[in-house]
Parts: C-alpha cells; sequence; structure tokens
C-alpha cells in the first residue's frame, strides 16, 4: 500500500475538502427536499440535520483517529480478512459509485434544466466526468491544494449571495413555526442529513493522506460545522426570500435565490456566476466520491496503480448516470424517497460497524500487527477464520 | 508524437464553438407577452424589439420601436412556437418586463399560464402579471407609447411608478403570484390595465406625433380573483383601500373635503399597515392597523387655519375618515365576491395554526365573508409645505 500513502495534504486542506464536500449537491437541492415535508419549517429541519450531522462527524472521526493513518481498506481486512473483509469495503465503495452517479445526474439535471437546455446530458456529463478524471490523475495533493485556493472564491460567492439578499428577507414567511407537528421535520431533516453529512462518510479513504499523526476530531468536525452552516443559512434564506410554496415548486431554488439579487438596477442577472458556487461543490465532492472509488478499487485488487482504471470507470459512470436516471421525476423520487435509506445502510451502518470492528479487535494486536508486514495472499486467506473464532 | 497529434485533434473538436448558443443576432428580444383565450385556442402575442429603432446610432424611424408576433395554440407552448411561422427568429424571454392576461383568459383560470412561465427556463420572476380590463391583451400590445419608445418598458415603468406614487395599483411579480395562488387563505389580486381613446390610432404612429396622444394605456383598477379565476374589479376607492390594507401603498394623495366643491389636498408621504388576527369563541376576527403620515400641500379653504394646532388635529380626523372609507369599501367588496385577497386566513394560519386547520375549508364560502374586520387608523399630519397661512386672499 506503499504507492499510494507518498502523498500528504495538511490538516486545513483535510477540512477544506470535508467543507466543500458537505455543501456539495446540498446546497442545490437541500431547499427542496426539506420544504417538500417541512414547508416554512424547512429551516427546522435542516438545523436538526445539522446537529445529527454534528454527531455522525463525530462517529466518523472516532474511526480516523483509530486508523492512525492506515487506510480504510487495511483496518477492515486486518480484522475481517482478505475475503470477507474485501467485500464489505467492496460493499463501502459501491455506495460510492451510486453516491456519483446521482451527483452527476444533479449536474447535468441543472445545467440542462436551467442553462443550457439544448445540450445533452450526456455531453454534460462527459465534459464534467473528464475534469473529474484528470483531476484524480493530477493525485490527492494537487487537487487538495485546488480546494485550498478555491475554498476563497467559493466563500465569497456565498457571502455575496447571502449579503445582497439581505434586503430582500421577508420575517413573516417563517410562521407558523411547527403548526403541523413535529413528524413533517424529521421527515424533512433526514433526507437533509443524509445527502449532507452521511454521504461525507467517504472522508475516511482520505485520512491515510493527512499528514503528521495528531488526532483529526477538530479538523472533520470543523469541515462539518462549517458546511453545515452553509447549508443551514442557504435553507434559512430560501424561506425567508421565497417562502415555501416556491421553495417546494422549484427544483433548483438556490439558483431561484440567485436570481432574485436585484440591487438597484445594477447589480442584477448575476446567477450565471453564482452558479460557480455549486458547480465547484458538487466538483469537488464527486471528486471525493471518484477517489474512493477508483483508489478503493486499486486496493482490493491489489493493483500497482489506480490511473488505468479512471477511464473504464468514467465510461461506466456515464452510461449508468444516463440509464439510471431517465427523468428528473424518476430521480426525484429515488432521491426523496430511497436514497437517504440507501445512504444510511451504506454510509452510517457500514461506518458503524467498521468502528465496532477496529475497537473490538484492537484489544487483541499482537495477532494483527504480527501478520501485517508479511500480509501476503497465502497468509491473508487463512486470516478470516481467526477474527470469526473470537 | 502520438499524443501531440492527439492533442490537436482534440483541440479541433473545441473550434466548433458553443453547443446551444444563441447569439444576439438570433434573438427576438420579448419585453410583453399577451395571453388571449378565444374560440378554444390560446393567442399568444409577443411584443419585440426592433433593434434597430432603438439603437442611437442611426435614427431610421420608419419602423415602430417593437413588433407584435402572434401564434395560436391548443397549448401555451404550442401558441409560442407556432411564432415562428410568422417571425425570422426565435423568442427569447430573459428579459421579459409585463405579462398581461386578457381578462376573458383570466375569467377562465391562470394556473395553467403561471404554471407555463414558471416552467420555463427564461424567463426570470421580476416582470409584472397585469390583466387587459375589458379588452384582449393583444390590444394592450399594441399602442405606440410616448416618451419611452417600447410600450412593455414604458408600461412596466408606469406601473412601478405609480405603486409608488399613486396607491391603486399594484406591481405583481411571478414569485408573488405563485405563493398567492399556491395559498388557501389568500387570493391573487392583479391590476388592471385599459386602452382609453381610439385604439385604431394608437396602433399608428400618428399616435405619438400629437402632444396628447389620441390612444393611451391607463392602469385602472384592480382584478379580485377567486381560486385562479377573476371574478371581479375594485373600483378606484376600493383599490386604494386593497393596497393600503396589505401595505403596498408608500405614497398618494388624499383629497379631504372642506367646503363647497373645495377639497384640501393631503399628500401621504409613509403608510405602515398591520394585520391581526384573533379568535374570539370559535370566531375569527380580524384587526387591520393603519399608521398612516403625511402633509398638507394644498390649502383650498381660506378659512382653514393651519397656523392653530386644533386644525391640524381636525384634519387628522378628516383624513382618517378618508382612508377608513376606502379600507372598508374594500373589504365590503371583497366579501361580496367571498375573494380574500388581503390574505386575512394566511395570517390567521400564522397566527392561529391549529384554528385555521379547523377552517381552512370552509374559509371561502363561510368564515370569510362573516368575518368580523375592526380598523385602527392612526393619522399624523407632519408638514404644511413651505408655507404656514398663504397671504393670498
Amino acid at each position: 500500500m506503499s504507492i499510494y500513502s507518498n502523498a500528504k495534504i495538511s490538516v486545513r486542506q483535510f477540512a477544506i475538502l470535508i467543507m466543500i464536500g458537505t455543501v456539495g449537491d446540498s446546497i442545490l437541492i437541500m431547499p427542496t427536499i426539506t420544504a417538500a415535508s417541512s414547508k416554512q419549517d424547512a429551516w427546522l429541519s435542516m438545523l436538526l440535520a445539522f446537529f445529527a450531522g454534528i454527531l455522525t462527524g463525530g462517529i466518523f472521526a472516532a474511526i480516523a483517529n483509530r486508523l492512525q493513518r492506515v487506510s480504510l481498506y487495511e483496518a477492515i481486512r486486518q480484522r475481517l480478512g482478505l475475503w470477507f473483509g474485501g467485500f464489505f469495503f467492496l460493499l463501502f465503495i459501491f455506495s460510492s459509485f451510486m453516491c456519483i452517479l446521482t451527483l452527476l445526474s444533479e449536474m447535468s439535471q441543472f445545467m440542462t434544466t436551467q442553462l443550457m437546455p439544448e445540450t445533452p446530458v450526456n455531453a454534460i456529463i462527459l465534459f464534467f466526468g473528464a475534469v473529474i478524471i484528470i483531476a484524480y490523475r493530477y493525485g490527492i495533493e494537487a487537487y487538495a491544494r485546488m480546494g485550498e485556493i478555491l475554498f476563497p472564491v467559493m466563500m465569497g460567492l456565498f457571502v455575496l449571495l447571502v449579503v445582497l439578499l439581505m434586503p430582500q428577507i421577508k420575517w413573516p414567511n417563517m410562521l407558523p413555526i411547527m403548526a403541523r407537528g413535529f413528524l413533517p421535520i424529521i421527515n424533512g431533516a433526514l433526507p437533509a442529513y443524509c445527502t449532507g453529512f452521511v454521504e461525507m462518510a467517504v472522508l475516511l479513504m482520505l485520512v491515510p493522506y493527512v499528514e503528521g499523526n495528531g488526532k483529526l476530531t477538530k479538523h472533520i468536525l470543523k469541515g462539518f460545522i462549517v458546511g453545515g452552516i452553509i447549508l443551514f443559512l442557504i435553507v434559512l434564506i430560501s424561506v425567508l426570500v421565497l417562502g415555501p410554496a416556491l421553495m417546494e415548486t422549484k427544483y433548483y431554488p438556490t439558483f431561484v435565490l440567485a436570481q432574485k439579487i436585484m440591487i438597484g438596477h445594477f447589480l442584477e442577472r448575476i446567477e450565471a456566476v453564482m452558479a460557480f458556487l455549486w458547480v465547484i461543490t458538487v466538483f469537488y465532492k464527486t471528486l471525493i466520491h471518484f477517489f474512493t472509488l477508483t483508489t478503493g478499487l486499486a486496493q482490493v485488487f491489489r493493483l500497482k496503480e489506480s490511473k488505468m482504471l479512471t477511464i473504464p470507470l468514467g465510461m461506466i459512470l456515464l452510461v449508468c448516470t444516463v440509464v439510471g436516471t431517465p427523468n428528473i421525476t424518476t430521480y426525484n423520487q429515488i432521491l426523496i424517497d430511497y436514497y437517504p435509506w440507501f445512504d444510511l445502510t451504506f454510509f452510517l451502518v457500514l461506518p458503524l460497524i467498521m468502528l465496532f470492528l477496529i475497537i473490538a479487535v484492537k484489544q487483541k494486536p499482537p495477532k494483527v500487527q504480527g501478520q501485517q508486514p508479511q500480509g501476503q495472499q497465502p497468509q491473508g486467506q487463512q486470516q478470516p477464520q481467526q477474527p470469526q473464532k473470537n | 508524437m502520438l499524443y501531440k497529434f492527439a492533442i490537436s485533434m482534440l483541440c479541433l473538436l473545441m473550434l466548433t464553438g458553443c453547443w446551444s448558443r444563441r447569439e444576439l443576432n438570433e434573438l427576438l428580444i420579448v419585453l410583453g407577452v399577451g395571453v388571449d383565450w378565444e374560440d378554444g385556442h390560446y393567442l399568444v402575442s409577443f411584443q419585440v424589439v426592433n433593434p434597430s429603432e432603438i439603437s442611437n446610432q442611426q435614427k431610421r424611424g420608419d419602423r415602430p420601436p417593437s413588433t407584435l408576433f402572434q401564434g395560436r395554440g391548443k397549448t401555451l407552448f404550442e401558441a409560442a412556437r407556432a411564432v415562428t411561422a410568422e417571425a425570422p427568429r426565435k423568442v427569447y424571454a430573459g428579459h421579459l418586463q409585463i405579462y398581461v392576461i386578457g381578462e376573458e383568459a383570466a375569467r377562465r383560470g391562470i394556473n395553467e399560464i403561471i404554471d407555463n412561465v414558471a416552467r420555463d427556463n427564461e424567463a426570470r420572476m421580476d416582470f409584472n402579471i397585469i390583466v387587459a380590463k375589458g379588452t384582449k391583451a393583444e390590444n394592450v400590445l399594441k399602442l405606440y407609447t410616448p416618451v419611452e419608445k417600447l410600450p412593455s418598458y414604458s408600461m412596466q415603468q408606469s406601473l412601478q411608478t405609480s405603486e409608488k406614487n399613486w396607491a391603486p395599483t399594484i406591481a405583481v411579480t411571478l414569485d408573488e403570484a405563485i405563493n398567492k395562488l399556491s395559498s388557501q387563505g389568500s387570493e391573487i389580486a392583479l391590476t388592471g390595465i385599459r386602452v382609453i381613446g381610439s385604439p385604431a390610432i394608437g396602433e399608428t404612429k400618428q399616435n405619438v406625433e400629437k402632444f396628447l396622444p389620441p390612444s393611451r394605456f391607463r392602469y385602472s383598477g384592480i382584478a379580485a380573483f377567486k381560486e385562479d379565476r377573476l371574478i371581479g374589479w375594485l373600483n378606484e376607492k376600493e383599490s386604494r383601500g386593497y393596497t393600503d390594507i396589505t401595505n403596498n401603498l408608500d405614497s398618494t394623495s388624499i383629497a379631504v373635503p372642506c367646503g363647497e366643491q373645495r377639497y384640501l389636498g393631503v399628500e401621504v408621504t409613509s403608510s405602515d399597515s398591520k394585520i391581526k388576527t384573533k379568535v374570539v369563541n370559535g370566531n375569527p376576527e380580524v384587526e387591520v392597523s393603519i399608521r398612516t403620515e403625511g402633509n398638507i400641500v394644498e390649502r383650498t379653504c381660506t378659512d382653514v387655519d393651519l397656523s392653530d394646532p386644533a386644525t391640524i388635529k381636525k384634519l387628522e380626523g378628516q383624513t382618517k375618515q378618508a382612508i377608513l372609507g376606502n379600507v372598508e369599501a374594500a373589504v365590503q367588496r371583497a366579501k361580496e365576491l367571498k375573494s380574500d385577497i388581503f390574505g386575512f386566513g394566511t395570517q390567521l394560519e400564522k397566527e392561529h395554526p391549529a384554528y385555521w386547520n379547523q377552517v381552512k375549508d370552509q374559509w371561502r364560502e363561510e368564515y370569510f365573508p362573516q368575518l368580523k374586520v375592526t380598523y385602527k387608523i392612526k393619522m399624523f399630519i407632519r408638514d404644511t409645505g413651505t408655507i404656514e397661512n398663504s397671504t393670498i386672499r
């Protein structure tokens, strides 16, 4: 595995990647998916999702700290053995694959409905995917640094969006608060929590590349908190400026927000510039998932290098995106009704099992450490039985 | 070598230009849209800019500043595409200023019209929606207008200026319309526009060659809707009451009678209104509080002594009565039409959500027409212009 771990990113870059990933595609769809169930209480849903997200961040941090810069696959393999551990890890990778499909659909649908209606989705996915593949091939150091550069751009656009909309805030839009009880709020919080925070379980894949040996809790939580606050503000300002009816009606309320900006008669029609904000965030989220998918596959199948996987995977993703989400109605149904449960199963339950494994097996370190340096196939095959006997 | 060749070949792909590019000279820039319902079809009129006529460089002047293209169809989209049978280019709605709905189409229902524009990706949300009163939308859009060359622009500016400075108009944008149409507790109301004078001349250039254009547009009255159908018009007095209650009134003029055919002019400089709801013995009650400030701008009657604070007090009382008359008339009319254009229901929902859930289904038919509305109006006269009592006798 040493070939993958000589690249290093700083803790600051790590936190920024988590933060941009948390904002991800959520910034585009969060207002709709929360308002669909909780109407004017969408911001409460988001707040609930935010607190749940911080807790989840804690869980991920617990795993990340215990990994001690060993790759996630290695950690699982040490506990579950080659076959069972490999299968377990493939499940995790598979969910990343699914997640990329939703992200690519999201991006291409946004482009075709709002900005470029005559361009075929294939073309948009092709170019978006091409950039992701190129970024991946440059390596984690390069795009982590790029994230550091884009971070102020993104924050600047976000602050601009919020500040320029301040004059249009209508406080009565918030009322009545919690008129229909707590259940709709929870219903709205669930998809928000899943798309925003649970999907960031892939940050565990970045852990081996973070420099130093310090605890990562602070940096993971920092990323989650900043990202969560951005999402919360977006939902809040959608409620205050657009009102629940528009939030629910329009597919991309954030884009409508950007359209609403009108200061005097000169600072208006800047939505295409604002769109850059979520192009950045969706790009990074997709990239981190793509990183998980490609690097994960290379680790499981013990490939010397993972770059050769990028183009075939990109082709598979392109086709699957178009086939998997033939129209926006199907996509929205999947996203709101089914996808949260998928996320919970693969990105929350799986990491919880991992955490359990890591803690439980940690009590017998000599066995694991004794076999680690050899780590060859004949011995690896014996491994599955050892933890199971325990 | 192969690598370089491949790269240069890939560059060729980029040279073909943008995919769905649409250059300025391929666009028909739509400023105004008119929708009419005619014999089971939609008739959509697009008022588009004639770019060469409004440019400052070449003064041609032999064509109108904008042209009307029309299309018919069973759906609005079909009608919009049918336009290309006449028009040389495809329409572009990104600069839409005003959306006129013909009275007949409005009486039929505007949900499908609003749905169509809201779904469109080109149209933004900042244009104003109005109703052509007693006429077809197309007639409103084919009119030479003075001062502003582009009629739609002229209409939008006029609407926004009059909303600010003259009470009985409201500039409703698409997002407000969607919010009102989605809510059970408030009905939509749109400003009406009429063409006055002789429409036949309005279509020709002679219209703007006269000092007083023989044919003009004029905003008049507010159309009240029930669900999505137009059911009646508010007259000017009621429209003023409407804008006052809904806090759309900024500045206006109020005439206070002070003698035989004489009126004292009061300029309203600011007006704020608040709607409060109560539930008393299971019945909803609404309290409308309005706080208005104004100045005296005309002293027509010499016996009004503006140097005496008591006179001001008296005038405040009289102005208050005038405002009260407007708002009562508005509420009365809305109750007759069973159309809660003020959004009292929405306010009730915000303040008493549990109660609202019980009454919302009967709100339109039972509760709103019998709603008890009380008014609390405060009027302050602050200034009397640059003079007190003038020495003119």
